[in-house]
């Protein structure tokens, strides 16, 4: 889900620099002494959980978690994200500087609509992770449909490749939510 | 050399070439100016290694273009852009070592929050990598097959839960040791990165490039 510098439009990639921005400063400012190192942690997972792979077919897909990310965090997950994508530019050239802020909103607005949708249940928590994906998924392909023509079949290649990955994120939430409810009670 | 000046320079530079349309040889002196003071700190084969696999992508996106709109001067363009961003970008991260990296972040003149979300998470990063491979590795003692099912989904899941876990745990430890030390936003280290003739020789080229880019309307 990384776009790297030098591929898209300069009115796209600025404009969600600036939207992306607004979100970011609130809750840098809202941040608080007890939920920071929370919110480090977090985004470390986040970082880390890229690099765990799970079985598809004949191949493996890794994992996002932007959901569970917005379950736990809410509107701190933007700087989680924010953390973790510099952090994978930094240290490995995933993404890219200029596209930082466009990354980071296209996973954001997934994480905001998972920790609105989980209400606690296990449907939920199964909505949460798989639309956390499809809206990051249509948030990627709408940067890449407005920045022209030419890349409007790679918006859509890009779309229905995140369809697998949809569902097994929903599926892996579901199960993490799980898992969590019984160590802490209640994840949110 | 200093890595936040380097990092200061790939701003200037990844705004300066990212949206440029045409290009001439003044957009590869940083590039060129940086190879020569970090070469020797350079291993090539994994340069290669690094630049081939973030390329991938961009295959990817270039052949969709090739296939469907035979548009060869956005893939040139395309394919200039990302590549002299990345390859400024490898030049400085793999001219740097994890904890000079890690230094450098500390006297990063950002907001503290920002630096502390980063610092605290460069930190863990390790830590977690090698929580992961342990509890990764206790499968494999344990004859795990990853399979497509829902039982390698739950056993996946579950990991993932015991690292937020105990990322939870650890994040608890760290706000317990960041009052007892009574934490005030600052950051201390026992070295300060030094900056040198080369650093600021190649901001200062980084900053006209993109001046001279932005004065003509990238």
């Amino acid at each position: 889900m990384h776009i790297a510098d030098g591929i898209l439009n300069v009115k796209v990639v600025i404009g969600a620099d600036i939207v992306a921005a607004a979100p970011l400063i609130y809750s840098i400012y809202k941040l608080s002494y007890k939920e920071l190192p929370k919110t480090a942690l977090m985004s470390t997972l986040f970082f880390v959980a890229s690099f765990i792979h799970v079985p598809f077919g004949p191949t493996s897909i890794h994992l996002i978690l932007n959901g569970i990310l917005g379950i736990i965090l809410g509107i701190h997950s933007i700087s989680a994200i924010f953390v973790a994508l510099l952090l994978q530019f930094l240290l490995f050239g995933y993404g890219g500087l200029t596209t930082l802020g466009l990354n980071t909103l296209n996973m954001f607005a997934g994480a905001m609509v998972a920790n609105y949708i989980y209400k606690g249940t296990k449907i939920s928590a199964f909505l949460s992770g798989f639309l956390a994906v499809f809206i990051s998924a249509i948030f990627l392909s709408l940067s890449l449909a407005l920045s022209g023509k030419k890349f409007i079949e790679v918006a859509y290649a890009s779309f229905f490749a995140h369809l697998p990955l949809m569902i097994i994120e929903g599926i892996v939430t579901m199960f993490i939510v799980e898992y969590l409810n019984k160590l802490w009670g209640e994840v949110k | 050399m200093n890595f936040n000046f380097l990092f200061l320079s790939l701003i200037f530079y990844a705004f300066s070439i990212a949206f440029k349309s045409n290009f001439t040889f003044i957009d590869i002196i940083p590039i060129f100016i940086l190879f020569i003071f970090s070469i020797r700190k350079i291993e090539f084969l994994k340069f290669v290694v690094y630049l081939l696999k973030l390329n991938i992508f961009i295959f990817f996106l270039i052949m969709t273009i090739y296939l469907f709109h035979r548009d060869f001067y956005s893939i040139k363009l395309i394919l200039i852009r990302v590549n002299l961003i990345i390859i400024f970008n490898l030049l400085v991260i793999l001219s740097h070592q994890k904890h000079e990296i890690f230094n450098s972040l500390v006297h990063l003149k950002i907001p503290w929050k920002i630096k502390a979300l980063l610092i605290f998470s460069f930190k863990y990063i390790d830590i977690f990598f090698s929580e992961k491979d342990k509890l990764l590795e206790t499968l494999k003692i344990r004859n795990f097959k990853s399979k497509t099912n829902l039982l390698t989904y739950k056993t996946i899941a579950s990991i993932i839960g015991a690292l937020i876990h105990r990322a939870f745990l650890k994040a608890q430890a760290l706000q317990d040791a960041l009052i007892t030390r009574n934490f005030n936003g600052k950051f201390y280290t026992l070295s300060k990165p030094s900056i040198s003739l080369n650093d600021y020789l190649l901001l200062i080229a980084t900053i006209i490039i993109f001046s001279y880019n932005l004065l003509n309307g990238m």
